[in-house]
């Protein structure tokens, strides 16, 4: 390249970017910036991996992607990108990317032992609808099942959930962010009868002090961790300290790195609850007009089969979640044993870092903002350890005010848009309505406009208990989207057994020959984010909607796009008559049975022969919504083609109805397409940054200073769960929560802690990821993070190749006694990215008995030479 | 033949002697320098992304250096994927 050229390039990628970036650029250079872009088709977007919602810019040019950047305009990312942020366009292009359907088959038939053989979707949906309707005429709706994500788009999630639970009324529909925050959401819940963070990113800003506890944002919330860095850099008195069972990379920036033993955060909140009930900085105005005090029961188990030897005894395992009132005085004495010197020997923290940690919160003039993530929510007592955190921000009055908050952060980039506000849960319906309420029964049938006793009001199968009844053969259709169970879940050769062994036909839904994809009998070539519409919502209540930029390869489909296919196989009168649900027990229900709604439905103008495409996805209202669309700019849209209207928009449309006046309202689909997103409750077009405080949340009256709102779990007895109820309107928890012993802890056979995790370079299970060649050699393969002192004591040496195992499975591994992650004594970490070191199959499958969410960060192992 | 422009952030204290320790490679170019908030913008030029994944890596791990991120990646050749 000639000389001119090239210093050209460079002071024009060199502008463009110091413009991204809020710096000052002299004017010649950003002109050279412009003429570099010139023939180039710009578009917003959003990034395809983690919960932080980074907005990115797209530019194709005859239907290729040719550049990323991050979006300047993006408030959450401000210009930049994280290294997998800058490969976006690139995980669509991997070598062996699925074009077809692909079916197992022997002499031209399927066959679970046959071979993976192209077929039409024709045959593939013909095979599918056959294979559930066996099940389905056999033994009813809670045979099938849909294990969907918090990857799918808000629209893929919505069809999803209507699809199972208006149309074949199973609610055997569960995602992978079961795995990721059903804990956080337990903990929201509980605390303030709505889920989601009260506060934003903007609390960055104008913290103080930022806590990082059981996360590593370094890695893997890398553009927030930017943002903290700038504060930092920024604002001399603020404090940054990382809490984590092993040092990391978010401890370079941290003025203290406190490192803690496995399951004792529990006690160490209970200590900084003491210290600062103490040292009187309770803010008692606040505590008394907007909280009260409540605890539960102890023995609730850790979420394993009944006949485990840990369950048994655990006498509340079936009430885990139920809680009562108590007083102040009766909570602080419940603090009593967790002082400085019982908290320093069971966590293994030095009393000063525990003081100085407390003495953080406690200080009256310091705002400060913790973060968490995995370590808190995939945890044997996830709910619990939400809960405490919130009890330490509520005593101190720390919450819902610019830049003092408790935050939530996700791993998924629509764990909250999709799985949590769609409601793609087994117990849950749009908008935080679950299905054992008959009210909120009422209004979804209301608004999807079905005969009144359509909805099965039994909670289905949570993801663990999914693959459970898997195994014991009472779920015979498994249809997993957007993830990878079979890598992702614990105890992993369990589950993967029962699939290839069982009566059942596994269909998954990918873009890449996974670990799950391989265990189907039936894989769907799914198209990606970018070769179609959709909307994800992010941690901090921002829903962000992008347009498709490239076509999908082959005949690759979107999860939608399959989602109305498949619908278009099921008649009315095979799913709207009389169906067995084993163990119902509701109100105004026969036992064991839904009714058969038939005549209902055609009191409403249905008729029996009508698919449920027709009815649920095609109606007349819907069809309306017409394509093509201005708001389209030029930009494809494959379904809306293929369907004859604009499929997304007509969803969106009526999903919203949901949420209007119900704290959860979002705003009309043209709106996002004008924006950067917005945060929830988006009202008379203002979107909201604190929730529950006065002044910035629209559904807070004036001169109430705080209202936390959220209506579930609002009346619950007082002084025990036999005591009379009160009703807490308005009113958020605080909860006393004990320590308990972790599920299972290293002993004289398994004499290491094993946890799992995530680097900077992949992202979950690493489908993705793994496709980029840049980041595939960045970090090829999974190591197994060890002190050099334990390994040195079993004789092993960096990089030599052992044996890892626990009660459940061996991987072998390579030993890694330097980098980014450092152990202490007696733990070793392994990301779970890697299919070649399927680190779940030695993982334990304990969830946490509230919120169903298993316990990554902790099993007992060993490693043997080899 | 592709170029990226990186964001270096540093303590202010630290700037002058950062943008001396990235400008000594002869890969990296600085072009803005924003003192006051020890922000750095560099381009990197390098043959293949892997290339330019660990000349970023390599600037990461200089002393002070609090973030090296990409902002911006531009590959010369339009029609590469």
């Amino acid at each position: 390249m000639e000389q001119t050229r090239r210093s050209f390039l460079k002071t024009a990628v060199a502008a463009s970017a110091a413009t991204s970036m809020g710096m000052l650029v002299p004017a010649e250079a950003q002109a050279k910036a412009k003429a570099l872009e010139a023939g180039w088709k710009w578009d917003k977007s959003v990034c395809r991996f983690c919960g932080v919602g980074c907005g990115i810019m797209m530019a194709t040019k005859k239907g290729r992607v040719v550049a990323v950047k991050g979006d300047p305009e993006s408030p959450v990312n401000r210009g930049i990108n994280c290294i997998k942020g800058y490969f976006n366009a690139k995980i669509m292009y991997g070598e062996d990317r699925l074009t077809r359907p692909l079916l197992r088959k022997k002499d031209g038939k399927y066959d679970k032992q046959g071979k993976f053989t192209p077929v039409s979707w024709e045959e593939a949906f013909d095979v599918m609808a056959a294979k559930f309707k066996e099940a389905y005429e056999e033994s009813g709706p809670s045979s099938v099942s849909i294990f969907g994500s918090g990857q799918y788009t808000i629209d893929e999630g919505y069809a999803a959930a209507k699809f199972m639970k208006a149309g074949v009324r199973s609610n055997n529909l569960d995602p992978n962010a079961r795995h990721c925050m059903a804990s956080a959401v337990a903990g929201f819940i509980q605390t303030f009868g709505i889920d989601e963070p009260p506060g934003c990113y903007d609390d960055i800003e104008v913290t103080d002090a930022v806590v990082s506890w059981g996360a590593n944002m370094a890695e893997c919330h890398p553009i927030l961790w930017s943002r903290v860095t700038d504060r930092k850099l920024t604002h001399k008195k603020t404090k940054v300290i990382n809490l984590t069972t092993f040092g990391n990379r978010s401890g370079d920036l941290a003025d203290l790195e406190i490192v803690f033993k496995p399951q004792t955060d529990l006690a160490i909140m209970n200590f900084i609850a003491k210290h600062m009930i103490e040292k009187d900085a309770v803010n008692h105005d606040f505590v008394k007009k907007h909280c009260i005090f409540a605890t539960g029961p102890t023995d609730i188990g850790y979420g394993l089969p009944a006949d485990h030897p840990r369950e048994q005894g655990q006498t509340m395992r079936n009430k885990a979640g139920a809680h009562w009132a108590i007083s102040f005085e009766e909570f602080k004495q419940k603090l009593e044993p967790y002082t400085v010197e019982y908290v320093s020997e069971l966590s293994g923290v030095p009393k000063e870092e525990l003081l100085e940690l407390a003495d953080l919160y406690a200080d009256p003039e310091r705002k400060v903002v913790s973060f968490w993530t995995m370590g808190f929510n995939q945890h044997s007592r996830g709910t619990w350890v939400n809960e405490q955190i919130y009890m330490i921000h509520l005593l101190a009055g720390k919450i819902s005010t610019p830049g003092a908050g408790a935050f939530s952060l996700t791993g998924q980039p629509s764990a909250c848009g999709t799985a949590r506000e769609v409601g793609t849960f087994a117990h849950r319906l749009p908008s935080d309505m679950v299905v054992f309420n008959p009210g909120h029964r009422a209004k979804s049938e209301k608004l999807w406009k079905l005969p009144a006793g359509t909805l099965n009001p039994k909670v289905g199968t949570h993801a663990v208990a999914m693959m459970r009844a898997l195994r014991a053969g009472t779920v015979r259709f498994f249809w997993a989207m957007v993830t990878n169970p079979f890598q992702d879940f614990a105890n992993a050769s369990e589950w993967i057994r029962a699939a290839r062994e069982g009566d059942n036909f596994i269909v998954v839904s990918d873009c890449y020959p996974t670990v799950s994809a391989k265990v189907a009998d039936l894989i769907l070539p799914t198209a990606m984010i970018y070769e179609k519409w959709g909307a994800y919502g992010n941690a901090e209540r921002r829903t962000q909607h992008w347009r498709q930029q490239v076509k999908a390869p082959g005949e690759a489909e979107g999860d939608l796009w399959q989602i109305l296919e498949f619908a278009k196989r099921f008649k009315l009168k095979e799913v709207w008559g009389e169906q067995p649900i084993p163990g119902l027990k509701a109100d105004g229900f026969e036992d064991g049975k839904l009714p058969d709604v038939l005549a209902g439905a055609k009191a409403m103008g249905y008729d029996p022969e009508q698919t449920l495409y027709e009815v649920l996805f095609a109606t007349d209202e819907m069809k309306k919504v017409a394509w093509p669309d201005p708001i389209a700019e030029g930009h494809p849209n494959d379904m809306a083609e293929h369907f004859g209207f604009f499929v997304h928009k007509a969803l969106w449309e009526e999903y919203r109805q949901f949420g209007l006046g119900n704290g959860h309202d979002l705003a009309d689909f043209d709106t996002y397409h004008r924006v950067r997103g917005l945060r929830w409750p988006v009202v008379n077009g203002r979107e909201t940054q604190w929730r529950f405080k006065e002044g910035y949340d629209p559904y807070v009256k004036p001169g109430e200073g705080f209202n936390f709102y959220g209506k579930a779990l609002k009346k619950i007895p007082q002084g025990s769960l036999k005591g009379e109820k009160i009703d807490l309107a308005g009113k958020a928890k605080i909860f006393f929560r004990p320590y308990a012993e972790p599920a299972e802890s290293p002993d004289a056979e398994y004499d290491l802690w094993l946890c799992t995790g995530r680097v900077l370079e992949h992202w979950h299970s690493g489908s993705m990821t793994k496709r980029v060649e840049e980041l595939n050699r960045a970090v090829p393969y999974a190591v197994c993070f060890m002190h050099a002192e334990d390994a040195k004591e079993r004789g092993v040496a960096r990089n030599e190749e052992v044996i890892l195992e626990s009660r459940r499975g061996k991987v072998k591994v390579r030993v890694e006694t330097q980098g980014r992650n450092r152990p202490p004594r007696g733990l070793v970490f392994v990301p779970w990215f890697d299919e070649n070191v399927l680190i779940n199959k030695l993982t334990l499958d304990a969830t946490c008995p509230i919120s169903k969410e298993t316990d990554y960060k902790k099993c007992a192992a060993r490693v043997r030479k080899i | 033949m592709m170029i990226s422009a990186v964001l270096v952030a540093t303590l202010p204290e630290h700037v002058d002697e950062t943008r001396a320790a990235v400008a000594a490679h002869e890969w990296a170019d600085v072009h803005h320098v924003e003192s006051e908030k020890g922000r750095i913008i560099a381009t990197i030029e390098a043959a293949t992304t892997h290339e330019a994944t660990a000349r970023i890596l390599e600037l990461r791990n200089l002393p002070h250096i609090l973030l090296a991120e990409m902002v911006e990646h531009f590959v010369d050749d339009e029609a590469g994927k």
